[in-house]
Order: structure tokens, then C-alpha cells, then sequence
């Protein structure tokens, strides 16, 4: 064991310090340096950087936007639709009571909860804490609650939130000042963090992740124009233009769903990479994979299949939107089945020195992780304090590398093949199985 | 006049003034209350109208000449009699009924036991017609009451006995009440069983209220409501209204028909909008009117209010049978001594009873010295009595509490008139009763300001 563990060590003084050459770095690692650094290390460094420069005119840009949402001060809706989150429910209205904008009404949606969630929203909507409370009787979908609750509506904004999240003092103020840089923009996405981060290993995962790809990731796109997921738990929208473009459709992945709707139909969405949200993620690992596999599918259902148009040429045609389902499905997608490739060929190729192969290229990794976590603190809000997930950088490269590729890859053959989203249970089989039937 | 009515002997002796059709037997100087013993109201095809009539003309708290004698009605007459059953003795076919002469002996020897009612004594009473009640009641053998419901009594329940004053609705809010309340407290009935808990309105104690379900934001009863429809193909959630097309249900979203229940759309929820300020809510709230005093409650504001069967005690039976119970039963509840309970049910009661603009204020006295027995407290209490000006007393251990009301705009003026003619009247007591030092304490209670019950722990606390 212990030999086995030196030649080891010595494999990899070896590969420094004889065999390290650029070709063969290249050569081995050719789906780190050619697929990802480009995408997700430097256009993210060279982007925050940029965002660095920006920031004055950013500032102003900001400042002219929350005078003229302070002067029109429109009525907002809080729409928070869910089954079995009354748990939730009042932390959520309490984190609203503390918000800066303070036109809004909140509106709950109990979609069929068999807890005590009717009890505790009639409590709360007596008590005035919230102004509208719906129910279904009969469990519908996340999408039927959401549209129920736009229904209702009477703000010229909808921010729809995931009832077990809750915001900064200042989020809602920042979600909706996009509005107002540009009367084209109809949808914003908000940035969604971690809040049960220190919960367990598996939270602090998701907690770097986030960080990652949504803060930055999703800036990133926002910046060159092809922001192609407005989250569900925390997002604003024009009220009218989610009538106009029949609301919500059945899930799961419905978030996408209608950023693309909302993209397809002329308008643009932007990401207010400031207004943060916190939510609760999965604590087991299994939950996660559970969750991401999820996640995954809508990819193939809805991006693949129901908004195909986007990649073909046609009379309203758009540039941004091509890259942008086009960018989502190579390196979600399709760079999932090139990595598996990479994977067979490399431990055929390799068979002798693969330990010593991983141990370099976990290495690299790290260093490019280090990096990607100097832009976080770079863009950050609260740098400070995420300071503390150094340490998981380590295991990092086994998460996303490994464990989250493994869900997505998996999601994607089922969906491809086995059309498995349909048979989720996150959504009512007679909803379903009709959506099945008509192809959406 | 004559062929309206005719006096029989029966079998027994007895003197029967047959009524045929309708008589006020009061008013007839021809007929004397000593020329018949029993009243025997004939069918002569009356209606139930006329029946009633006839019935209260001859009844014992408005006919002096028929008073407590029997009366009976003709067999074919008891489907129309209805809720005037209590006020009749008996039917029978004819004068010479043999149940119908056992009845009358019956009757005629419980009245032997129960010394003659003379109106005259009572004639300031505001109690008058439930003595009669409770006489007319005892001489029939009917020892227990209960309150039952009632639509025409404002309390939502009668008292006593099932009656009709001249068959108009009697709205004589809470005296009954009050008057089984002196009945329990001078031990004439007692509880016998719980009946039933109603809800009366907390302005004028009346039952007679409408429930109507109204909008949580406006209060308006404008409401309407509505189903909820839910296309589980594009997951649209709106209105049935939004849905109605040319007589058929089209999806507004994605313009699918709904065909099917339960396989195309189902109905989740049912939702309802105020037409006044446009709220849409899922529950409606509740609202109470009163009837009477035509004021708007929540149901949680409305006073519950328990509803006991009462039986007569030997003394109240002994009391009530003889003139006795008039004088006591006359007092009025704000007038005079109470025990320490009843005098704070009584300070409740008026807190339910009145106008917020009332005020209650209370003289609290502590009998301190080396002789403050029950008896020496009792002899205190009676000169407090005789000097001092309340409407009601009552002590407990050495405490003596004396109430008096008034509208809250005077509570000022009358609380500093008390305390200026409560110090020379103690010094007066004082005097009398060496062996004892008064120390006195006021607490006013202002209705709009105060709950009663804050008020009664108030005074209720020890120093």
C-alpha cells in the first residue's frame, strides 16, 4: 500500500518535472483547457472584470432607474405559489415586511397542501400579513398555482418567489429597477444564494455553485446578451406580458420555460445580479440528485423540443436566442456525452498513469477554481462572509465534476429516451400525461 | 249579548260560563266574576284568529273575573289552539266530561292552597305578569320551567311559560331574565338543567339577529362567487367566466375546449369577489345585524348566553303560592342588597346591558377593629343603608361594596359629590360603631374604556 503510494508521488514529480510539456498537458487535458477554461474561467474573469470597470456608469444607470421607479412607485405583486410550505410562509412575509419598495401585496397560493398551511395563511391574511389567499383544493402544478395567482393580480409587476426563500432589504427594489433601464425588458431574474449553507456538506456544495453559476454565470450571459433562465424562486415580470404570452406552462423546468417564451416573443430579459435572494437547498445527497436530475430534464423537454424553433432559421429568427439555447444545450448537453467520451478514452488511453492523471487534473483544477472564486469575491455582495467556503474548493472539482455531470448525464438519456419528465411526480399525473399527449 | 254565551251547572256543582263565539268577559257587567267557577269555550266554527282572541280575553293576567279558574275548550278546537296550549286546562265534548270535572275539582283544591292575588298590591310591579305566570303555573301543578325557543320573544327564549302578551311579540329585552335571575337569588327556583347556549347581541341583548357573510376588506354583502377553472393541458387557472364561450367552456390561454370533468379541467376552488370595492378573497367574513337595535356586530362580539330549565324550591313555591313574594320579587336588582356573586353578575349584566355612555362606580370599605364578625359587618351594611345613596351593596369578608351608575359624562362630578358626603356620613358610622375604622377606596369604570371583567378583578383585589 505504502509503495503504492510512492509511486504515485513519484509519478507525479515525474510528470513536473520530465514529462510536463505543454503538448502533453494539452493532449490529456484537452476538455478542460478547450471546452471549459474558455467558458467558465476566463470569459467569467474577463466579464467581472469588465463589470468592475462598468461600474460607475452601472451606478448612474441605477440611479436614473430608481428615481423613475420611486416616481411611477407602481403596485408590485408577491406571488409565492407552493403546497405545504405554510411553515414557511410567515418568514417569508416577515423578510417582506423589511423590503425598501414598499407598494406591493402579496399574494399566497396553496396549491391542494394537506398540512396546516390553509390554517396558517387565513391566519396570516386576517392578521393582514398577506392581502390575497388562494387555494386549490385539488393539487394542480406549480404552474396552474402560479397562474392562479396572476389571475388575481393587480400589480403591473409580478415577482414570483419560492415561498421558502427570503430576501435581502433591498431585492425587490433591485429586481425591479431593470425595468426601467430599457421598456424592451420584460422579465428580471434575480440572483438566488444559499442560506442553509453551513447545514451540511452537501449545502456548502450548492452553496459554492450557486455562487458560481448563478452569480456569475448567469451575469455573464446577462452581459452578453443571452440570459436564458430566469430563476423561479426569485424573478419579476411584467404583468401584462405574462398574460400576453399565456403565463406559466406545465413543468417540470417551467423558470426556462418561460424566459424563452418571453425571449421568443421579441422582448428581453436581464439579470439583476444584486438583488439576492435566500433559499433553502437539499441536505442529503440524494435529494440533490434527485433534484438536478429534475432540473436536467427540462433541458432536452423544453429546450430541445418544445422551443426547437429557437435553432432553426425562420421568419422571426433572433441571433442572441440561437447562441443562447444553443450555448445551454453544447455545454449542458451535449458536452456531458463528449465528457464521458473524454473520460473512456482517457482511462483506456491511460491505463498506467491514471491515478497520477487525475491527481494533475484535480491540481489544475483547483488552481482554476481558486481563480473562479477570486471573480466571486470579486463581484460578490457580501465577499466577507463567503469567504468561508475556501475550503470546499478541494472537494469542488468532485462535485461539479463528477457528481453533477453524473445527474445531468443520467437525466438526459432518460429524457431522451424515456421521455421520463412526464413522469415525475413533482407534477399531477393528469396534467402530465395531457402534456405528453401534446407534445409540450 | 245573551246568545253569546249561557252559564251550566255540571254534575259537580260547578258554575260553567259556556263562550260561544267571542266574548270580553270583563267587560260585561252582566256576567260577575262569582256567577261561574270554570270557562267552557264552545266550537262555533272560529277561526284561529278569533280562537286566540277569545283565548287572551279570558286569560289569567289580563281577565280579573277569570283570573285562575279552570278553562276548558271543546275537543274539536284543539287543533287550533297551537301555542295558547299552556293558558288551557283541558278539552272535553261536553260540560259533563268526567275527566274534564276531576280536572276542575283538581284545580279547585290547589287553589284552596294558594291564597287569592290581589292586584292592587302589585299594580306598580314590573314584574306583575310573571307572578301571574309562576301563580297560574303553580295552580296547574307546573313546578319546573323552561326556557325554550321562541321566535317572538326578543331573547330568542321564553319566560317561563310559553305566553303571549295580547299576541303581540313580547320585546321586553332582558326582564325576564332579570326575573329568573331574582328568582335564583332569592332562592325561590333553582337550576335544574342546561338547555341550550344562544347569542345575543351585546347593544340590546336581542337574539334576533341576521348572519350574512360579507367582504373582509369593504364589509359589503355584495358578494359574488365563483368557480375556478383549471385546463390541465396548458395549466390556466381562471374564472368558469373567462372559460364561457357561445354557450361552451374555451380555454382563454390556449383556446382548447373543455369537454370532459375531471379528464379536460377540474374545479379546484371556488372564489369570491366583493362587487363594492372589487377584493377577491376565498373566505368570506361574517357579520351579525341585530334586529332590533339595527347595529352591525362580529360574531365574536356577541354575548353567549345559557339557557337553564328552572324548578321552584319549596320556599319559592310557599312564597309565590301567598302575596309574600310580591313585595320581594318587586324590588328592583339595582335597589337594594345582593350577595357578593350576584352582585357582580349584576355589575356584568348592566356592563351587557347598557349604553357604553354609562359609568359604574364603586365604593370599596374596609371594616378593620377588633369586631368585624358577619353579624357586626350585616349590622354595618344596614346603617350603610339608611345614610348613604348606591343602587346596589353587598360585602364579602370584611369588604362592603356599594355600586351606584351614571351617564359617563357625570362620573366625574358624582365620584367627587360622593366623597365629599361619604366623609361626614363614615364619621356618622364611625361614631355609632367605635370598635371599627372604614378605610375607603373608589373605582369608576368607564364602559368604552374598560372590560368588566379588568373592572371586577380590579375591585376584587385585596390590599
Amino acid at each position: 500500500m505504502l509503495n503504492f503510494c510512492f509511486d504515485i508521488i513519484d509519478g507525479i514529480i515525474a510528470c513536473f518535472t520530465r514529462n510536463l510539456t505543454w503538448s502533453a498537458v494539452l493532449h490529456t487535458y484537452w476538455f478542460l483547457f478547450i471546452i471549459e477554461f474558455p467558458r467558465y474561467y476566463f470569459l467569467e474573469l474577463v466579464i467581472s472584470i469588465w463589470h468592475q470597470i462598468t461600474f460607475k456608469s452601472r451606478k448612474r444607470k441605477q440611479d436614473v432607474a430608481k428615481m423613475k421607479l420611486y416616481l411611477e412607485n407602481p403596485l408590485i405583486t408577491i406571488l409565492a405559489p407552493g403546497k405545504n410550505e405554510g411553515k414557511h410562509i410567515y418568514k417569508l412575509v416577515k423578510s417582506l415586511n423589511e423590503q425598501t419598495y414598499r407598494n406591493y401585496e402579496i399574494i399566497i397560493v396553496d396549491d391542494g397542501s394537506d398540512d396546516a398551511t390553509p390554517l396558517i395563511c387565513r391566519d396570516l391574511e386576517k392578521a393582514g400579513y398577506i392581502d390575497l389567499y388562494l387555494r386549490s383544493h385539488i393539487r394542480g402544478g406549480k404552474a396552474s398555482a402560479a397562474n392562479y395567482g396572476v389571475h388575481y393580480a393587480k400589480g403591473k409587476y409580478i415577482v414570483h418567489l419560492d415561498a421558502d426563500s427570503s430576501l435581502d432589504r433591498d431585492a425587490i427594489e433591485k429586481i425591479l429597477l431593470p425595468f426601467y433601464y430599457d421598456p424592451k425588458i420584460k422579465a428580471v431574474g434575480g440572483c438566488v444564494k444559499v442560506r442553509n449553507s453551513d447545514e451540511t456538506l452537501c449545502t456548502s456544495m450548492q452553496a459554492l455553485e450557486y455562487l458560481k453559476t448563478i452569480q456569475i454565470g448567469r451575469m455573464v450571459t446577462n452581459t452578453l446578451g443571452i440570459y436564458h433562465i430566469i430563476s423561479g424562486a426569485f424573478g419579476a415580470f411584467e404583468r401584462e406580458k405574462l398574460m400576453q404570452i399565456g403565463m406559466w406552462d406545465i413543468g417540470p423546468g417551467l423558470d426556462g420555460d418561460i424566459t424563452q417564451k418571453i425571449r421568443k416573443s421579441g422582448d428581453k430579459v436581464y439579470f439583476a445580479e444584486d438583488a439576492i435572494c435566500m433559499t433553502n437547498v437539499p441536505t442529503q445527497w440524494h435529494a440533490l440528485f434527485k433534484q438536478r436530475q429534475r432540473w436536467s430534464k427540462s433541458l432536452i423537454r423544453f429546450r430541445l423540443r418544445k422551443h426547437f424553433d429557437i435553432l432553426i432559421p425562420h421568419k422571426h429568427f433572433n441571433i442572441l436566442n440561437w447562441i443562447s439555447n444553443m450555448e445551454n444545450l453544447m455545454y449542458d448537453c451535449y458536452f456531458n456525452f463528449l465528457w464521458l467520451f473524454y473520460i473512456v478514452t482517457l482511462i483506456f488511453m491511460h491505463t498506467d498513469r491514471l491515478m497520477e492523471i487525475f491527481l494533475v487534473g484535480w491540481m489544475i483544477r483547483y488552481c482554476f477554481s481558486l481563480v473562479a472564486f477570486g471573480v466571486i469575491m470579486l463581484v460578490s455582495e457580501r465577499a466577507s462572509e463567503e469567504k468561508k467556503l475556501v475550503p470546499y474548493l478541494f472537494v469542488s472539482t468532485f462535485y461539479t465534476g463528477y457528481f453533477l455531470r453524473s445527474a445531468r448525464l443520467l437525466a438526459h438519456i432518460k429524457e431522451l429516451f424515456f421521455f421520463s419528465s412526464y413522469k415525475d411526480p413533482w407534477n399531477p399525473k393528469k396534467t402530465s400525461e395531457l402534456a405528453q399527449v401534446e407534445g409540450i | 249579548m245573551n246568545n253569546q254565551y249561557s252559564i251550566k251547572t255540571n254534575s259537580k256543582g260547578r258554575n260553567i260560563l259556556i263562550v260561544k263565539g267571542i266574548l270580553p268577559i270583563d267587560e260585561i257587567c252582566d256576567i260577575k266574576a262569582e256567577d261561574f267557577d270554570v270557562i267552557y269555550v264552545e266550537d262555533t266554527n272560529q277561526s284561529h284568529f278569533e280562537l286566540s282572541y277569545q283565548l287572551q280575553q279570558m286569560s289569567p293576567f289580563h281577565s280579573l273575573k277569570c283570573h285562575l279558574k279552570p278553562r276548558f275548550l271543546s275537543s274539536s278546537l284543539e287543533n287550533r289552539t297551537l301555542n295558547l296550549k299552556p293558558l288551557i286546562d283541558g278539552f272535553s265534548t261536553t260540560i259533563d266530561d268526567k275527566n274534564m270535572c276531576k280536572k276542575i275539582e283538581e284545580i279547585y283544591n290547589r287553589l284552596e292552597m294558594i291564597e287569592a292575588f290581589d292586584i292592587a298590591e302589585v299594580k306598580n310591579n314590573n314584574y306583575m305578569y310573571f307572578l301571574k305566570l309562576c301563580k297560574f303555573a303553580i295552580s296547574r301543578k307546573m313546578f319546573t320551567f323552561t326556557d325554550s325557543i321562541e321566535e317572538a320573544y326578543a331573547m330568542g327564549h321564553t319566560a317561563l311559560y310559553a305566553a303571549k302578551k295580547n299576541n303581540i311579540p313580547i320585546k321586553m329585552n332582558d326582564d325576564f331574565f332579570r326575573f329568573n335571575h331574582v328568582l335564583l337569588e332569592l332562592g325561590y327556583a333553582k337550576k335544574k338543567s342546561f338547555v341550550e347556549r344562544l347569542h345575543v347581541c351585546p347593544h340590546c341583548m336581542n337574539s334576533h339577529l341576521f348572519y350574512m357573510e360579507s367582504c373582509p376588506k369593504c364589509d359589503s354583502s355584495n358578494l359574488k362567487e365563483e368557480a375556478v377553472l383549471h385546463h390541465f393541458r396548458c395549466a390556466n387557472i381562471s374564472p368558469e367566466s373567462s372559460y364561457t364561450y357561445d354557450g361552451e367552456l374555451r380555454c382563454p390561454k390556449c383556446h382548447h375546449f373543455l369537454r370532459h370533468i375531471g379528464v379536460d379541467y377540474d374545479k379546484p376552488s371556488n372564489v369570491y369577489t366583493c362587487q363594492e370595492c372589487n377584493h377577491t378573497f376565498l373566505h368570506t367574513d361574517m357579520k351579525v345585524y341585530c334586529s332590533s337595535c339595527k347595529k352591525t356586530h362580529r360574531p365574536s362580539e356577541l354575548l353567549a348566553y345559557d339557557v337553564y330549565s328552572y324548578e321552584y324550591t319549596p320556599e319559592g313555591l310557599l312564597a309565590l303560592s301567598n302575596n309574600d313574594a310580591v313585595i320581594s320579587v318587586s324590588k328592583d336588582i339595582w335597589a337594594g342588597y345582593s350577595n357578593f356573586e350576584s352582585f357582580l353578575s349584576q355589575i356584568r349584566l348592566f356592563s351587557y346591558s347598557h349604553e357604553k355612555s354609562e359609568s359604574i362606580f364603586i365604593n370599596k370599605f374596609k371594616i378593620e377593629g377588633n369586631d368585624t364578625t358577619p353579624q357586626k359587618i350585616m349590622q354595618i351594611v344596614d346603617d350603610f343603608q339608611k345614610r348613604f345613596y348606591y343602587n346596589n351593596i353587598s360585602f364579602k369578608r370584611n369588604y362592603i361594596f356599594m355600586a351606584t351608575k351614571c351617564p359617563s359624562e357625570l362620573s366625574e362630578g358624582l365620584k367627587r359629590q360622593i366623597e365629599e358626603e361619604h366623609e361626614e356620613m363614615l364619621k356618622i358610622i364611625e361614631l355609632k360603631h367605635p370598635e371599627i375604622i372604614i378605610t375607603e377606596q373608589d373605582y369608576l369604570h368607564q364602559q368604552a374604556e374598560e372590560k368588566i371583567q379588568t373592572f371586577i378583578e380590579r375591585i376584587n383585589k385585596t390590599n
